[in-house]
């Protein structure tokens, strides 16, 4: 399943370079199998599936021999990870005695030789961050959970056999759209990206949230996106985080992509005589003519006061704002009721999209003209989970691309490392090999990162590069310099 | 014929005899015929020939309304009637509509005139002759003079201010042949006559009684109206009448108004009077002047229900057909105006409508008008029953209402002449909440209204509390109607401020004050009348709770009003209270909760159950840009000092920061490095500032000199006594108050002692409270836990506990020993500190006493040192006395002294032998032991060594045969007990007196 990602050509020889691939992922608990002969038991999940029965059941004994092994130092934190020269694994327990694994080959590069010699394949070993895969992991089963509850509720439900199917069903699609080679710090962060927006406007759209919630009552929770960026959750803020994780990665983008194609593309949906707003389901029915549309909606799980909550997730989007309506799991969504929502969102929602874009133009002609940003940088809050960047461009379903190099987004994953050791604020300042100077600064709960090709320039002079970035971009918030 | 009387006062008035008018009265009831639109001015109202003479009476009968609720009457008669002496053969009753009184005229006013005003005040009792009949009479404004018209011809005057002639004075109209229909008063002292052939404008000089024409218009005449609100005159010409030519009077001028004509429903032919005076009104509205036209639609027209059609008046301009209020009926009616709606009297159906005409109706054409509400009729009334004998507990006869007897006057007066009452009709606001469904259209109608506060903000409660689904889009709508007037007001509040700031010279005209009407619900009425208490109600869902306060601040943010600081508050509570501590931080987020300091403190105070507040709350107070010191002071007490220290240098602040405070954080944290990084840090600054790192004494930083050893003595506070007082309630003050005492007592300034005093004072203050709270503690320890009921804590020893022993350690025993003191200071001081110790109740320690012994003795003071054992100033101790015994070489009596102080302890009786045997004085201490009755016990080898030292043979033989003696007695054997160690001297008694001299054990 490795596959050469990208190519590189070098100077003279021709070297191949790979990127951090996924080996393999699999999810086991040693106690579905405890006695000798009947290892395949603990097996839940193993990828990829044709993988010999026999290989599969001595990777998950070597995974739990080190983590047994490891207990042994520290019986609450047994290891995390494993380095090795090929590749390194990464061990997660999200629930009692149930244990993800996720194999990643290191990078490498690939020198061939002359005469005919086979290349020689140097692995890099250092270059991947325990901190992201790590992040990886977790997210896995963040994901896992938000579409099907723990592992225990399934085990509760349907025993062992409805888990592997539920594992399988997931984790089959999932993994496809694990893009190892870009993860990076945000995947670490997994923060929420913030519209700006001014109090008027942002009120307003309080008010839409509040009558709407008020009318359709069924409606739970609502959330409210525009241009992919969060302005108003419901959602408490760990299962928003995961929530937006899913539509900004996973949901918007395989909607927009129909949205971008002209109007006469059949992958545009028909939009079926609606002349009066733009609203349109996300989630459940294309088209509500239709009158063999299916009622049916993703189902969700959050925390609830009592563990965990079942709810029917309605993405509802018109232009670039989206609500996302969460409806408890336990009524059934009729035609009648999306009407309704239809009817009396639909409206309201292309009205205020176009109020937040008139706004949004007036604040950004306000803001003057440097609305491109000279700094690249990343900040994160871990108070509220806002991020910001502007390292990375746009994402799409399939890449997530970053305007600097891998080496420096290596950095700034060691800064963040180092940050995460000591609890007092400091700053690091970092000159790269190729000229850029990385500066990391944490103040309190946040986070700044600041990239800068400034060659010449001296320690002083990026000291107050990166004070004016604050002065400038942070000016509302408490950033001690 | 004159007949002059006594006078008192204003009530007698000489009468002037009255000519009889053969003019016919204008008697007329009300309603009259068909439809009629009842206007009457000040002619007689009603004269019925049922009656029997009611009396007089003062005192105004208060009636009662029925207190049925079955319909929401919305009509209310004053509770407080105007009563009057009701219309009779011999009582006529006339109404002045400009000063709202009713005349009772008794047989021409030769039997009494009273006049009933709308206060007391304005009610007058006179007599006046009887000329003739009565057709209209009027008191000018502020019942200076009085007119009455008797004939068609003139109208008579009678002065009514004090020392003018009383004689009665008559104008005849000017106009040859013309009939004079009635006349209005525009000021105090001018008058109109209206004429059938024009108007007469005079002025009226009483003094002279003689009046002068200003002015007269020559025109044909039908009718009059007059409008006393705006003193306009409005007459009615043409052969049909329907031409109304307006006439203003404003201080001695008289102005044409454009002329206009009021749309007849059928013009008749040949042409007659058709526009009757019953069915116009002029009354003012929302401060606009307005002529009401009743029209009764023609049988032969197709729309068959009556409409009053109103017709603008303004001063200047043309007067133009403004509204259409639609009746939907047919019948009688009557107008009045209150509270600036039009009420529209129904008589067959017994019911009233209202029209606002500022209520913007959607559905209907421009300007034209529906009911707001539904007809109701006037709430039911009760009245007293009147007569010479009223019977208290005689229940009130419910009073018929919209009678054929009543007659309507503008704006909001009924009068009923045959019942001689006269009501002001009301609005009642409250039922018309349920009666108008529609809250966004009720909201209009009541922010119209006079007293429509305490209404509106219980409509408010109302919609909030009914929780109704679907509520929130009519609570914006509410919430919207609300703001409207209140932000015009508040803008009208600023621009007049703004006015005022830039002076009268700017503002051309004087800018009046906005006036501030009910109708202006501000955010307190709010926060207190209606959300306060509907976010505390438990069966509201939070969520519309929040809602609900997130429509208001919107709403008020819409209006560009600023949200009051209660309204966030309560917003936060609310948030907290149900844990949506995410939302709270969205809000905050997108400043929907604006910055403010005091919302700040709030977050910081939330910071122990919601963590990210702290941050939301520093990101608040850098914003807020004004709140550098807080910022500073929430970093401190996070001990993030360095953190402080940066953010106060990044701000510029740096420089006029307290140093104290840093310092002080510094300190806490325990962390030496930190401490002298700060204080550096401060000297730097100082250095820069007054080009010394010196601290400048208002920075209260000497102890941080003290503190690094820095310049220890700095006069920072002069006044030691108020420095101890600082000193002592510092932590860490115990070397700091022990330098200043070292301080203070090595400057040996001159007059400094009563300063030692006080020095002292205070220490040994809390030195005393800590040992009685020491004590106490013991005590109870000692009593057991079962007596205290509370589990005694034990005191702490702070470092302001500074005793005895540190006092000598660090202060007194160096400075006792200092050259440049005179010694007699030095035993002043250390006096002042025993009397201080004294004072305080404190046992003081001996080394005390051995430095002031010490002290003396150096300087040869024993007499002073006598003196001050003979007072007991140095209290009695072992110690002590062995102190003294050992000065006996230098100062002899001191033996004495030092026996003195055995003796009196009582508890020395071995050490006073012990001085006795070492003077070897060995017979007095064996007689001392045997007077306190330590005979028995004592050590006999003490009293022999001592004895043998002497060489005194006898006494050895003495003390010898005493401590025999004393054995026989206790022992039966005068042998000395081989643990007395005596051998040696039994042996030596042996060799000085023999064998046989010892004393032998007796057989007895």
């Amino acid at each position: 399943m490795c596959s050469a990602t990208s190519y590189k050509m070098a100077s003279a020889m021709q070297e191949k370079q790979y990127t951090p691939s996924l080996l393999s992922f699999f999810i086991y608990n040693p106690t579905f199998g405890p006695r000798e002969g009947e290892e395949e038991k603990k097996i839940l999940f193993y990828h990829p599936s044709d993988i010999e029965k026999n290989e599969k059941i001595r990777n998950v004994g070597l995974c739990e021999a080190i983590v047994q092994f490891t207990r042994t130092f520290c019986p609450t934190k047994p290891a995390k990870s494993l380095h090795t020269q090929k590749n390194r694994q990464f061990f997660f327990e999200p629930e009692d005695n149930f244990w993800i694994v996720m194999v990643v080959r290191n990078p490498m590069i690939e020198k061939p030789n002359k005469d005919g010699k086979p290349p020689t394949i140097e692995y890099q070993e250092e270059e991947i961050l325990d901190t992201v895969y790590g992040a990886v992991v977790r997210q896995c089963y963040s994901m896992y959970k938000l579409f099907n509850g723990t592992f225990g509720r399934a085990m509760e439900a349907g025993g062992v056999e409805l888990l592997t199917q539920k594992l399988e069903k997931f984790f089959y699609r999932y993994l496809q759209t694990l893009h190892l080679q870009s993860c990076d710090l945000l995947d670490v962060f997994g923060g929420i990206s913030f519209f700006p927006l001014d109090k008027m406007t942002y009120l307003k759209i309080q008010s839409f949230v509040n009558r709407v919630e008020e009318s359709l009552s069924l409606i739970k929770y609502t959330a409210f996106l525009y241009n992919d960026q969060l302005i108003w959750s419901g959602l408490e803020q760990d299962d928003m985080r995961i929530l937006y994780k899913y539509l900004t990665t996973s949901l918007f983008p395989r909607h927009s992509e129909p949205e971008l194609a002209g109007r006469d593309s059949p992958l545009r949906p028909e939009v079926a005589g609606n002349l009066l707003h733009y609203g349109r389901f996300l989630t459940g029915p294309t088209n509500l003519k239709d009158p063999e549309a299916k009622f049916r909606f993703p189902k969700i799980f959050v925390t609830a006061e009592d563990g965990y909550e079942e709810l029917h997730l309605i993405v509802y989007k018109a232009m670039s704002a989206a609500a996302c309506f969460m409806i408890s799991a336990s009524v059934e969504l009729t035609r009648d009721f999306c009407e309704q929502l239809d009817g009396l969102v639909g409206p309201q929602l292309t009205l205020l999209a176009s109020d937040i874009c008139e706004q949004f133009t007036i604040n950004r002609r306000i803001s003057g003209p440097e609305k491109e940003p000279q700094f690249k940088f990343i900040y994160f809050n871990h108070m509220n989970l806002a991020e910001k960047s502007t390292i990375h461009m746009r994402k799409t379903a399939s890449v997530c691309l970053t305007s600097v190099h891998p080496d420096l987004m290596k950095i700034l994953g060691d800064i963040n490392c180092d940050f995460a050791r000591v609890d007092e604020d400091e700053e690091i300042i970092v000159k790269a090999m190729t000229d850029y100077w990385v500066v990391g600064k944490k103040s309190d709960q946040r986070e700044l990162y600041v990239i800068l090709n400034q060659k010449n320039a001296n320690l002083i002079e990026v000291n107050e590069e990166v004070k004016r970035l604050c002065a400038t971009q942070f000016n509302n918030i408490f950033f001690l310099d | 014929m004159d007949t002059s009387r006594s006078k008192s006062g204003l009530n007698s008035l000489s009468t002037s005899s009255l000519e009889q008018s053969p003019a016919g009265r204008r008697s007329s009831g009300l309603p009259g015929t068909s439809g009629a639109l009842k206007a009457l001015r000040s002619r007689r109202l009603l004269l019925s020939v049922e009656s029997l003479l009611r009396r007089w009476n003062p005192e105004p009968r208060t009636g009662a309304r029925m207190t049925e609720p079955p319909q929401q009457h919305y009509l209310e008669l004053s509770e407080n009637p105007v009563q009057f002496e009701h219309a009779s053969s011999v009582n006529n009753v006339f109404f002045d509509e400009a000063n709202k009184q009713v005349f009772a005229v008794r047989s021409g006013g030769a039997t009494g005139v009273v006049v009933k005003g709308p206060d007391d005040k304005s009610s007058v009792a006179f007599r006046m002759d009887d000329k003739g009949e009565v057709k209209c009479i009027k008191f000018s404004i502020g019942n200076k003079i009085l007119a009455v018209q008797r004939t068609s011809k003139s109208v008579d005057f009678i002065n009514f201010i004090p020392d003018y002639p009383h004689t009665e004075f008559s104008q005849e109209c000017k106009t040859k042949n013309a009939n004079v229909l009635g006349f209005c008063w525009t000021n105090w002292n001018e008058i109109v006559f209206i004429t059938d052939q024009g108007i007469e404008f005079y002025q009226v000089f009483p003094d002279k009684r003689s009046l002068k024409l200003l002015k007269n218009q020559s025109i044909n005449v039908n009718w009059y109206q007059y409008c006393p609100e705006t003193a306009v005159i409005l007459l009615s010409t043409t052969v049909q009448g329907n031409i109304l030519q307006p006439f203003a009077f404003r201080n001695g001028t008289m102005s044409k108004m454009s002329k206009f004509e009021i749309e007849l429903p059928v013009i008749p032919k040949p042409a007659k009077l058709s526009l009757s005076e019953r069915d116009i009104a002029m009354a003012t509205i929302y401060g606009q002047l307005y002529v009401m036209y009743l029209k009764h639609h023609s049988r032969t027209a197709n729309s068959p229900s009556a409409e009053v059609v109103l017709y603008h008046l303004p001063r200047e301009g043309a007067c133009k057909k403004s509204h259409v209020l639609k009746l939907n009926t047919t019948g009688k009616f009557a107008l009045n105006i209150v509270d600036n709606l039009v009420v529209v009297h129904h008589q067959s159906s017994q019911t009233s409508l209202i029209f606002d005409i500022n209520l913007k109706e959607p559905d209907c054409a421009v300007n034209t008008h529906q009911p707001v509400l539904p007809a109701r009729s006037i709430h039911p009334y009760r009245m007293p029953l009147a007569g010479p004998a009223v019977v208290p507990s005689q229940p009130p006869v419910p009073c018929q209402l919209y009678s054929s007897s009543w007659s309507v006057f503008q704006p909001d007066i009924i009068i009923s002449a045959s019942e001689g009452y006269l009501w002001y009709l009301q609005v009642k606001l409250h039922p018309t909440v349920n009666l108008l469904q529609d809250k966004g259209k009720l909201m209009d109608f009541l922010l119209r209204r006079r007293d429509c506060k305490m209404v509106i903000l219980s409509v408010c409660s109302q919609i909030l509390e009914g929780g109704v689904k679907g509520s929130l889009p009519v609570v914006a709508t509410v919430f919207d109607k609300l703001n409207q007037v209140y932000k015009e007001y508040l803008e009208a509040e600023q621009s007049y401020t703004v006015a005022m700031e830039s002076g009268p010279s700017r503002g051309s005209a004087a800018q009046k004050r906005p006036v501030r009407t009910q109708a202006v619900i501000d955010q307190s009425d709010m926060y207190t009348h209606v959300l306060s208490s509907f976010t505390e109600r438990k069966e509201v869902s939070h969520k519309f709770v929040i809602a609900v306060l997130m429509e208001y601040i919107r709403s008020l943010n819409q209006h560009q009003i600023t949200v009051q600081h209660y309204l966030y508050e309560l917003v936060i509570k609310t948030l907290v209270q149900h844990n949506l501590f995410y939302m709270l931080h969205q809000f905050l987020q997108y400043h929907v909760l604006s910055d403010s300091k005091p919302l700040a403190c709030l977050l910081l105070s939330l910071e122990s159950t919601y963590p990210p507040a702290h941050q939301l709350s520093l990101d608040m107070l850098k914003r807020l840009s004004t709140a550098n010191d807080e910022i500073v002071e929430v970093l401190l007490s996070k001990q993030q000092v360095l953190g402080a220290l940066r953010f106060i240098r990044s701000v510029g602040g740096h420089d006029n920061v307290s140093a104290r405070k840093f310092l002080d954080a510094a300190r806490q944290t325990g962390d030496q490095m930190l401490f002298y990084t700060v204080f550096r840090s401060f000297q730097q600054r100082n250095q820069r500032l007054r080009g010394s790192p010196a601290f400048n004494p208002g920075e209260h930083c000497y102890l941080w000199y003290l503190q690094v050893k820095l310049h220890p003595t700095v006069n920072l506070l002069q006044d030691k006594g108020k420095l101890m007082d600082f000193l002592l309630r510092r932590r860490d003050c115990k070397m700091v108050i022990l330098s200043v005492c070292s301080q203070i007592l090595e400057g040996g300034v001159k007059g400094s002692l009563p300063v030692v005093a006080t020095v002292f004072d205070k220490l040994n203050q809390v030195y005393k409270e800590y040992l009685e709270a020491e004590q106490s503690y013991t005590v109870a320890m000692e009593s057991g836990p079962s007596r205290g009921s509370a589990a005694q804590k034990r005191p702490v020893r702070t470092q302001a506990v500074i005793d005895q022993s540190d006092m000598y350690t660090h202060v007194l025993s160096s400075f006792t020993e200092r050259k440049e003191v005179s010694h007699k200071f030095v035993i002043a001081v250390l006096m002042e500190y025993i009397r201080s110790l004294n004072q305080h109740q404190i046992t003081v320690q001996h080394y005390l006493y051995e430095l002031v012994i010490k002290t003396l003795v150096q300087h040869n003071l024993f007499y002073m040192l006598h003196q001050f054992l003979q007072y007991h100033v140095l209290s009695d101790s072992k110690p002590l006395a062995c102190l003294l015994l050992s000065l006996e070489s230098t100062y002899p009596p001191a033996h004495q002294l030092s026996l003195d102080m055995l003796k009196r302890l009582s508890t020395a009786n071995d050490e006073i032998v012990e001085v006795l045997l070492s003077k070897q004085q060995v017979l007095g201490a064996l007689r001392f032991i045997r007077s306190v009755g330590g005979h028995d016990n004592v050590s006999a080898r003490k009293f022999l060594d001592a004895a043998r030292q002497t060489g005194d043979q006898m006494l050895f033989y003495t003390v010898f045969r005493s401590f025999q003696q004393r054995n026989q007695r206790l022992r039966g054997s005068p042998a000395f007990n081989p643990g007395e160690h005596c051998e040696e001297h039994v042996v030596h008694f042996k060799q000085l007196f023999g064998e046989q001299a010892l004393m032998k054990p007796s057989t007895v």
